[in-house]
């Protein structure tokens, strides 16, 4: 259902060139992330000391150079890319559906459940999150899905509070009245009534909390507590190409200028989302 | 030379096809008072706004308006505002959203003078002053001390009023003024514009979507339609021969109490709805060291309503009706007291209600808009009931009930791809209705259920209302503060004030013979379609919403017939000549 609304929704983004080229470029540097790594003649790993800081060049396949250690940037960069987006799908995923479940219970429940859980996530937020990290990651072995779910666990913490406070005030309103009257049980009065009317602001938010689930990953990797070498992220390329910023600009440059670009488009397809999603808008 | 002439006005925006007005030509003589009328979305409110230069900069003007000579179009900011405060003045239906809501009435009314040099310094505070007695504001020393917020939505639109006068302006232009007051209210504040008119000699542009209120109070009217001038002339005239189809309708849908209702069916004995002693208190939160307070909201009301009977229930705002309507269907748990359906004791809560005991008792809310949801489409809303009610149906079946009760209630079942927001504010009361009678209850509660509708629109609801009544046999509580719709569609009226029913009787007799000071006060208030009514010597005074509950009988701060006795004791329901009324005076008072 909910998969067939967005399909309707993402149809309707019709607002302006900038949300349809956005949305081109995301899909681009989609498809690209996937596919790119396995048509290059070079791997993420390979290293090779004779070929170090080649600057970009069609010869040999060397699209975007090699980094200090030989490696090929363009499929560490594709592969880093894949990386990136995934923590950031995957995070805000967990956000949307924690946070938003949580946050519209906690809001139409009221009283002392709704006390009671937001207390919860008061406390949550109380726990310093980089100690939390590197307790999971001493605790058990590094790998990818903590990552996931320390931002994840983080980012639906706002995600709730948002979707609890528009909850509050959804609430009261007649329409809801009206399906209590109908005698529509909590739970779907919750997700029928409630939810769909929240996606403008759920839409908006998880703009905002997919280029933070970014930033934060490359963040971790930096201090060595995200991704580890030889696989890569947007985030960690860009940390090593600071270094290397006066010898070899490329290999800040392109790994940053790609994050941009996403950020961007994320931002601006976020704005045409809101607009399809909320049916007032749709139809100016 | 006319004061204001308007010369082939024409208002428009880009994103729009059609123009807000077009080619209106509109003159006011001095001393004039001129109604405009017209049903929401005619264009009054954009006339009114190129008049002062109040527009949009996105909206494009064509035409001339000359004020005593001057065209008012073309002129440069600065001379055009010190021109347009000394010489014209607007008053705004919303008087909470046009005073400033961070600075003291005083304050507000002392800018305005010095700003345009009315007077100096040393005399701005007695002037100011002066002019809050001007317009009867009631204790004006406090009131110049006060925020817009400590006053009532009546002092507010006086407070507006006095601002307006300010500079002694020659035309006042007021947009719907008195729409968002109650009646009495309304009654006293048209009642002052009507002195001060007397007094000054000020011109007025009364605009309004109410032909009642033109009829009580301009010599010459204008109607629109739609952006153009439908017909124009003295209001005698487009009253008895109005020459236009549509002006026709719009006075036929006009309140008026001296009309005979159409026919009602007649009533069953069998008692569907029983209210017993019902009592709601709100309990204010906590705040700080403060002690939870509660307050009375409704207090004992107890009334039964038989199959196939309209109830009427009327009121002025805060008098506690949609609490009562709340409580009835259980969105509210009463206090004390509780509610029979068909004999059976009901839930207090209507979570706790049998689905059965559910359907058959629904409620409409006032704004339709806001009674659906936004992000569902018509189909859907009206099937959810039936979905939930009878989960047997199949999908087809289903879809053939929504199409059916759309029917009913006179859309198109194309309709149900829509929406809510896609709809007219009509077509939305009518889904709203539709949800409710698609369960075919016993009882329908609707809460000023054609408040927002346009005069026409509303009698097509009524129509439809009554038309259900006859097709199934349903009990109609209508909530209302509008005594002329009580007067069209009610076998009985229940007056409430302050939380408690003050009379109970046949429409017929309690618009014969009002025995409750009240319900006179009340009759008396509402204007009418009718330009050769003699109107009543003076209006109630005072507001409900100003006043702690007094002791005794609560309306005798503002009774005039009230004896001490009334101060002391507090007055119990009951019969005099076939009527339930709550006064100690109630047989002897001839109040027809």
């Amino acid at each position: 259902m909910r998969a067939l609304a967005t399909a309707v929704a993402l149809r309707q983004v019709t607002g302006g060139a900038a949300v349809r080229v956005s949305a081109g470029i995301l899909i681009v540097i989609t498809i690209a992330a996937l596919l790119g790594p396995s048509l290059s003649s070079h791997d993420y790993f390979s290293m090779n000391l004779a070929e170090r800081f080649e600057p970009p060049t069609l010869e040999n396949a060397r699209f975007f150079g090699t980094d200090d250690l030989g490696r090929d940037l363009f499929v560490r960069t594709m592969s880093g890319t894949r990386v990136t987006l995934l923590v950031a799908i995957v995070a805000s995923f967990v956000s949307l559906v924690l946070g938003v479940a949580y946050g519209a219970v906690a809001g139409y429940a009221g009283g002392k459940v709704d006390a009671f859980m937001m207390r919860i996530v008061d406390a949550l937020y109380a726990l310093p999150f980089i100690f939390l990290v590197i307790l999971l990651m001493v605790a058990f072995e590094r790998n990818f899905l903590l990552i996931f779910v320390a931002i994840g666990a983080i980012n639906w913490l706002d995600m709730a509070r948002i979707v609890r406070g528009q909850t509050l005030s959804l609430k009261e309103r007649e329409f809801v009245a009206a399906a209590r009257l109908i005698g529509v049980p909590p739970v779907v009065i919750v997700f029928r009534h409630i939810v769909p009317n929240l996606l403008g602001v759920v839409v908006v938010y998880i703009t905002l909390t997919i280029p933070q689930a970014i930033l934060v990953e490359s963040f971790l990797s930096f201090l060595g507590l995200g991704i580890q070498e030889p696989q890569t992220s947007l985030g960690a390329l860009v940390n090593g190409g600071v270094s290397q910023m006066e010898r070899a600009p490329w290999l800040l440059l392109i790994p940053a200028t790609l994050l941009a670009v996403m950020l961007m488009s994320f931002n601006f397809l976020g704005d045409g989302l809101r607009d399809a999603l909320d049916p007032r808008l749709k139809a100016r | 030379m006319s004061l204001l002439d308007v010369k082939g006005l024409t208002v428009s925006y880009a994103a729009q096809p059609v123009p807000a007005v077009e080619r209106l030509d509109l003159s006011i003589e001095r001393g004039e008072a001129l109604g405009l009328v017209g049903e929401s979305g005619s264009g009054k409110t954009q006339t009114a706004l190129a008049i002062m230069g109040l527009l949009a900069p996105s909206a494009t003007v064509e035409g001339q308006v000359l004020f005593d000579g001057f065209a008012l179009s073309g002129l440069a900011p600065k001379v055009l505002n010190r021109f347009r405060a000394r010489r014209l003045a607007m008053v705004f239906q919303d008087p909470q959203q046009a005073l400033n809501p961070y600075l003291k009435i005083g304050e507000q009314l002392k800018r305005v003078l010095l700003e345009h040099r009315i007077v100096d310094r040393g005399a701005v505070r007695g002037r100011a002053l002066e002019l809050l007695r001007r317009v009867r504001l009631p204790d004006a020393e406090r009131q110049y001390r006060s925020y817009p917020h400590q006053l009532s939505g009546g002092m507010r639109q006086r407070a507006m009023i006095a601002l307006a006068l300010a500079c002694k302006p020659e035309l006042l232009i007021a947009d719907e003024p008195t729409t968002a007051l109650d009646v009495t209210v309304q009654a006293q504040v048209l009642r002052l514009l009507k002195e001060l008119r007397a007094q000054t000699g000020i011109a007025l542009l009364l605009i309004t979507h109410d032909l009642a209120v033109v009829a009580e109070n301009c010599e010459r009217m204008l109607v629109m339609h739609q952006g153009r001038l439908l017909e124009q002339g003295p209001i005698r005239t487009v009253f008895r021969n109005p020459r236009q189809e549509r002006t026709k309708d719009m006075l036929a849908a006009a309140a008026r109490l001296d009309h005979t209702p159409p026919a009602r069916l007649p009533v069953s004995s069998r008692v569907v709805l029983l209210v017993d002693r019902v009592s709601v208190r709100f309990r204010e939160a906590p705040r700080g060291f403060k002690r939870q307070e509660s307050r009375g909201i409704v207090g004992n009301v107890s009334f039964s309503l038989a199959a196939g009977e309209t109830l009427g229930i009327v009121g002025e705002s805060g008098c506690g009706k949609t609490s009562l309507a709340r409580a009835l269907v259980g969105l509210i748990a009463p206090d004390t007291g509780g509610v029979r359906l068909s004999g059976e004791p009901l839930a207090a809560r209507v979570a706790d209600r049998a689905p059965g005991e559910r359907r058959n008792l629904q409620l409409v809310f006032q704004d339709p808009v806001a009674s659906l949801s936004p992000a569902m489409k018509v189909g859907s809303i009206i099937a959810e009931p039936v979905a939930l009610h009878e989960p047997g149906l199949c999908l087809d079946e289903r879809n053939r009930r929504v199409a059916s009760a759309l029917r009913r209630a006179g859309l198109d079942p194309s309709l149900s791809g829509r929406f809510p927001h896609e709809l007219s504010g009509g077509q939305a009361q009518r889904v709203a209705i539709s949800r409710a009678l698609v369960l075919q209850p016993k009882v329908l509660i609707c809460d000023e259920a054609v408040a927002a509708l346009d005069g026409t629109v509303r009698r097509a609801i009524l129509d439809l209302l009554a038309a259900e009544q006859r097709r199934s046999g349903l009990s109609l509580v209508f909530i209302t503060h509008d005594l002329a719709v009580v007067r069209q569609i009610s076998h009985r009226v229940l007056v409430m004030y302050m939380g408690g029913i003050v009379e109970l009787a046949d429409n017929e007799r309690l618009f014969a013979r009002p025995r409750h000071p009240y319900t006179r006060a009340l009759l008396d208030a509402v204007p009418q379609a009718d330009p050769e009514r003699v109107l009543p010597a003076a209006p109630i005074e005072g507001e409900v919403s100003t006043q702690e509950r007094p002791s005794g009988c609560p309306f005798h701060p503002r009774c005039a017939y009230a004896v001490v006795r009334c101060r002391e004791e507090v007055p119990a329901l009951r019969q005099v000549d076939g009527v339930d009324v709550a006064c100690h005076r109630a047989e002897e008072l001839d109040l027809r």
